[in-house]
């Protein structure tokens, strides 16, 4: 993992100091709300229906074992106890006092964290895939190239009051679990026929009001340009992008009104004028983020024991974990164990002080300290010898995150909705508890496949609603929550926004228009064929029918 | 939808400075977290003056944002009228896990 130097360190913590000189000054009045709300916001403490929220950084979704027991120790001192991982990689805690504030930040430092660039129209915290580094698909680590966006993006002179807030991803893999294609820039590594790697760059994704399938501007950006090329995609958009209507100003829309063609002219233009500057990257300056990102000692006797198989015939949950919670890892004696933060009836992505510190305790013993987290609201322990996988279920069962439903229908994305965010106009998190407690029947989740549900409680889309195979927007019609529904969504390597499939329904009929959605793919479906297979196959008027026939 | 009736009851409403807390403007004045003891406004209420005034630096000093809410009577209490607004004085309408649970049922 990367370590701060000296210089990062001094820099967190001088700005703990001075935010907490602006808050004392704040709670003594000396400076007022509109005075002082920019400067919270600089440091990811919002304020929403009921407490501040703080939003705190969780670079390309790693974590170590000290910092996720850090977080669980924030929870606990300043908090409910708990924190709730969000679709960006990011951990908040809902109910951090002002006072607490700067306390809070003081212990995030002392672990190399803070809460820098989560709010603000500036790049934001940079998303990767959740198996970097390890994901047997991978062409190289996109960790190494997420730190130095990470660096060269923190408090960027330039881009520190862009026209609205920017998002980058990144992947290292032709199976796309990043989202790429919805992100302001997405990065999307390829591997020539000669052997050289490089990047796709793909701008002006992203969802929202207006949701957008980014557009690819260069083909193939060779690895040492990297930044040149992200600095002139940043000043291209940081001159044309609208200032003067909020609902125009992401890039997405620049994109779209200029044409991609002349997008990639335009930074190319500019890009001609700062290939060859200091930001050109050097062997030896990427070598040294790299070193951050060593192999860990794998040891090649981890293979698994006879314990495991045997388990794996006798015991169907366990046997289900396996097929459906682990992913292939590059070194075969290992694997990617993925716990889900979203057993039935649930809040997705909420996790208690205690489950964090059992997390991290896991995390040491058996994944060379390290945690992912991922854009779907789940954790990922990286790094598992296969001999060890009974041990890790055992104990994941205990904290309740071995729920065999990765991808399924119950492990659905949820922003927190209206019963915390002051934009909301609809609840998510009842929604979600809803349908995960209809469909709670494992057997059943794995004979439907996979499918990804994700709600949003307003057009922002936080839950990503716009790609999911069933998205659910939740909306206000005239004092009640009413919620949109669209099919066919999609966030891989085959982005797609989802269609709107019928009128928005009653919050109590949306478990009810799932079920039918549901049925009408298992009546449809052909063998082998996913729930966006049959979609993309049969398109919306089978699905509406079933809606109908059902009715 | 049918047109909504004029509000004929308001109370004043924001978040306390220093936790974020719901609070409500009462006729001390002063703020209180208890939406039964708030001052009820009526029609005949001038409000734009009135949250001018609770903007301020005095009785604006310890909170953020005052605005009005519609307040109806229910069952003898006084409710909020809009789902936000419900949720803000009741909490989150759904259990969260205990800081020391390992599970959430």
């Amino acid at each position: 993992m990367y370590r701060y130097d000296s210089l990062d360190q001094t820099f967190v913590e001088e700005r703990v100091a001075q935010f907490r000189e602006q808050v004392a000054r704040r709670l003594s009045g000396e400076l007022s709300e509109d005075e002082f709300k920019p400067l919270r916001l600089t440091n990811g403490l919002y304020l929403q229906l009921h407490a501040y929220m703080l939003r705190v950084a969780i670079p390309y979704g790693t974590l170590s074992s000290t910092q996720l027991r850090m977080l669980a120790a924030i929870s606990r001192r300043y908090d409910r106890g708990y924190g709730h991982f969000t679709t960006r990689q990011n951990i908040q805690f809902n109910w951090i006092k002002l006072e607490d504030a700067p306390d809070a930040l003081a212990d995030l430092a002392r672990v190399q964290m803070h809460a820098l660039q989560t709010s603000g129209n500036c790049i934001r915290n940079v998303t990767a895939d959740q198996w970097a580094g390890v994901a047997a698909d991978e062409i190289e680590d996109p960790r190494i190239y997420a730190e130095l966006i990470r660096q060269w993006s923190s408090l960027h002179p330039e881009f520190s009051f862009l026209p609205r807030k920017f998002k980058i991803a990144v992947t290292g893999s032709p199976n796309d679990r990043a989202a790429v294609r919805v992100h302001d820039i997405g990065l999307r590594m390829h591997r020539k026929k000669n052997g050289e790697v490089g990047f796709e760059v793909i701008v002006g994704g992203g969802l929202g009001r207006t949701p957008m399938i980014g557009k690819t501007i260069c083909d193939f950006l060779p690895k040492r340009d990297l930044l040149s090329y992200l600095e002139a995609i940043l000043r291209t958009y940081n001159l044309a992008g609208r200032r003067d209507n909020l609902y125009k100003s992401r890039i997405k829309i620049l994109v779209h009104d200029i044409g991609a063609q002349e997008m990639a002219r335009r930074v190319e233009a500019e890009w001609s004028e700062i290939r060859h500057s200091a930001l050109e990257l050097q062997p030896g300056t990427v070598e040294a983020i790299a070193a951050h990102f060593a192999t860990p000692r794998y040891d090649a006797s981890a293979e698994a024991v006879h314990a495991v198989e045997r388990r794996r015939f006798t015991d169907p949950e366990f046997a289900r974990w396996l097929t459906s919670n682990l992913a292939a890892h590059r070194h075969p004696a290992y694997a990617i164990v993925n716990l889900s933060l979203k057993p039935s009836g649930a809040p997705p992505g909420d996790a208690s002080a205690a489950q964090m510190e059992a997390v991290a305790d896991l995390a040491e013993r058996f994944s060379f300290g390290e945690i992912r987290v991922t854009h779907e609201q789940n954790l990922v322990l990286p790094h598992v010898a296969r001999r060890d996988l009974c041990e890790v279920y055992d104990e994941l069962r205990r904290i309740g995150f071995a729920t065999p439903n990765l991808g399924k229908i119950g492990d659905i994305i949820a922003c927190p909705g209206l019963d915390y965010c002051s934009l909301a106009n609809a609840r998510s998190i009842p929604i979600a508890q809803r349908i995960s407690t209809r469909f709670a029947d494992i057997a059943r989740q794995h004979e439907i496949g996979d499918l990804k549900i994700k709600i949003s409680g307003c057009i922002n889309a936080c839950g990503h609603h716009h790609v999911g195979h069933i998205g659910i927007l939740g909306v206000d019609k005239g004092g009640e929550e009413f919620y949109q529904i669209t099919v066919g969504g999609s966030a891989d390597e085959n982005a797609a926004l989802g269609t709107i499939i019928g009128p928005a329904v009653a919050a109590d009929k949306v478990v009810e228009t799932v079920e039918k959605l549901v049925n009408t793919y298992l009546a449809l479906r052909r063998e082998g064929e996913r729930f966006i297979d049959t979609w993309r196959r049969l398109g919306s008027s089978a699905f509406k029918e079933g809606l109908r026939e059902a009715a | 939808m049918s047109k909504q009736p004029p509000p004929e009851l308001s109370v004043v409403t924001a978040n306390r400075l220093a936790d974020g807390a719901v609070v409500f403007l009462t006729g001390e004045p002063g703020w209180t977290t208890d939406l039964q003891a708030a001052r009820l406004l009526d029609e005949s209420t001038e409000l734009e003056p009135l949250l001018a005034g609770v903007r301020g630096a005095g009785l604006g000093a310890n909170v953020v944002g005052p605005y009005a809410i519609e307040v109806g009577i229910v069952d003898g209490i006084y409710r909020p009228l809009s789902l936000r607004e419900r949720i803000r004085v009741d909490g989150l309408t759904f259990r969260t896990i205990a800081s020391e649970a390992v599970a959430y049922i």
